[in-house]
């Protein structure tokens, strides 16, 4: 009887031991990564009624992420989450130490890595240190030119200086900005990064409220492009700048018109033709 | 009157010889088995095997947690008909020899001896049940289709969709019922696919009434659990994902009682009937 108790019970740890000990630690790394944002997004939804017992049981989940899987690709997400964490609480050198950390760990993850120094950057601004900022931005640009967070940092500086009340440094910034987006478009035109840097040089022309200069520019967009979704797109926009911001309907109505029969086949000929709906029961 | 006898009588069998319910038990350990296979799939040493066709069928999202838990009661569906196919008509006809033993008393209720005696019947065994998943499927399946077919989306054709669904189910549960005394046909009678469903639908002729309300009261209750089932996505966002895990377990455990109670209610039954036949 007891031998076959203790074969029973050599054959459950057996079978635990086969389950657990070979497992590659993936799972379990998106299983407490997962747990862990869970509860990061919890306390996101309401920060001041987190306690300091709350923020740091979050960080000691995903601390424990890095730790163990520290070759598991969202390894540094964790790692980053810890930064923002201690950010959050207005601990801002160690929310550096934590995004810094990303740099030295994680060197070959360079789009971690690039948002990592930029929340460096935030930080740093967030303490009025803006020359400590500007590099940590300017390094983004010159470590990870490759990477999106490299891309939107023109358009942070001139943003930056803007909000500051620095209007010619803003002004030179927004210039080098969509010099630098211009050229962007310019040679990737068939990517999906190119419609994605348009709404950057739109943000640019917004902040600065050149709408003449945006419709201009956009209009160039849809006759150098004519056969990439940089036309519709444009068009569209154009559109939208006509009809809210130059109170010019009509202009508004042919372009959406355009694009509806011109750009049938495009996601934005629907859109296109929803803006048209609203306006005429508008009328 | 009939029907509470048949209850009371099973249940004073159970009582006798509760090891008439370890066909159901043993069903009930091949599909935790199966669930725990299924479960660990996305893990060494099982996504050796499992990974690769979760990829091709369903998508790698598939195999990372927590979307392994959305997929889990589709494979387990899979992995209760590869169940039933191997062990669990087998584990029904097995109930069914031993509760011919137990209902002439003067034997004892062997558990090898009717387990091969099933295992014989195996082909017979299994084509009754693949009969009856078949028809099942076909009345579970068909009638969504055809509503998606004919009637464009909307919210009047959502209604009847889940109408569909529910009566659906109940016609499964009227299905099952006509042919519940195949199996028992099968066994004690040694009857061939084709003339145990005969004989079953010839009993029902003559106990239809006492037939449904014995197959339907226990299934109400694995119907009811279709509802805890369909709130299953809602109950994984509300609470953690492995609830996914608790209540597939739960539906193993409700299954087991439920098949135990269906099947040997309706064994005695039909034992009834063939003695009033003999009788008469």
């Amino acid at each position: 009887m007891l031998s076959k108790k203790a074969v029973f019970i050599s054959l459950v740890f057996f079978a635990a031991a086969v389950l657990n000990g070979c497992d590659s630690g993936t799972y379990s790394a998106e299983k407490r990564f997962w747990h862990a944002s869970r509860d990061f997004n919890q306390l996101m939804k309401a920060p001041d009624k987190a306690t300091a017992v709350d923020y740091q049981k979050i960080i000691d989940s995903f601390r424990e992420i890095t730790i163990r899987y520290p070759m598991w690709p969202s390894s540094a997400q964790a790692q980053f989450n810890i930064g923002q964490l201690y950010a959050m609480q207005g601990n801002f050198s160690k929310a550096r130490d934590e995004f810094q950390l990303i740099l030295k760990d994680y060197q070959s993850n360079v789009d971690m890595c690039s948002r990592g120094l930029f929340a460096v950057a935030l930080v740093y601004e967030r303490e009025d240190n803006w020359p400590k900022a500007k590099e940590a931005l300017d390094r983004i640009e010159k470590d990870y030119p490759e990477t999106g967070t490299a891309v939107q940092v023109p358009l942070h500086i001139a943003e930056y200086y803007k909000v500051k009340g620095k209007n010619a440094e803003a002004d030179a910034a927004y210039l080098a900005a969509l010099d630098k987006y211009k050229n962007l478009i310019k040679n990737n035109s068939k990517t999906y990064g190119a419609l994605v840097t348009v709404e950057l040089v739109l943000s640019c022309y917004t902040d600065q409220e050149k709408w003449s200069e945006a419709v201009d520019y956009l209009g160039s967009l849809a006759v150098d492009y004519p056969e990439t979704l940089l036309a519709p797109k444009a068009k569209f926009i154009q559109a939208a700048i006509y009809e809210q911001k130059l109170n010019q309907p009509e202009k508004s109505r042919e372009l959406y018109d355009e694009i509806i029969k011109k750009y049938s086949k495009t996601p934005f000929a629907d859109t296109a033709k929803q803006q048209l709906e609203r306006m005429n029961k508008a009328k | 009157m009939l029907i509470f006898s048949v209850w009371s009588m099973t249940f004073r069998m159970i009582a006798k010889y509760p090891r008439i319910l370890l066909p159901f038990f043993i069903k009930a350990i091949f599909e935790a088995l199966a669930l725990t296979v299924l479960f660990y799939s996305p893990r060494s040493p099982f996504s050796i095997v499992l990974a690769q066709p979760i990829k091709s069928f369903f998508g790698a999202t598939y195999l990372h947690y927590p979307a392994n838990f959305t997929l889990l009661p589709t494979l387990f569906y899979y992995g209760q008909i590869l169940v039933m196919f191997t062990m669990g008509a087998v584990m029904y006809g097995m109930a069914m020899g031993m509760v011919s033993q137990a209902h002439s008393g003067t034997e004892d209720v062997k558990i090898s001896g009717n387990f091969n005696r099933a295992a014989r019947r195996y082909f017979a065994l299994v084509g009754i049940w693949l009969i009856t998943f078949i028809l099942s499927l076909v009345i579970l399946k068909l009638p969504p289709v055809i509503v998606k077919k004919l009637m464009p989306p909307s919210p009047s054709a959502m209604i009847l969709l889940q109408i569909l669904s529910y009566s659906g189910v109940v016609l499964v549960f009227v299905l099952e019922a006509l042919f519940i005394y195949a199996y028992p046909a099968a066994i004690i009678e040694r009857k061939s696919i084709f003339g145990a469903i005969g004989r079953s639908f010839s009993v029902v002729r003559h106990v239809f009434l006492p037939t449904i309300v014995l197959v339907f009261v226990p299934r109400l209750f694995e119907f009811l659990f279709v509802f805890v089932r369909q709130k299953q996505q809602g109950l994984m966002n509300l609470t953690v994902p492995e609830v996914t895990l608790v209540i597939l377990g739960a539906g193993i455990v409700l299954t087991m009682f439920t098949d135990a109670v269906v099947f040997l209610t309706t064994a005695n039954l039909f034992i009834l009937k063939q003695e009033t036949e003999k009788g008469a």
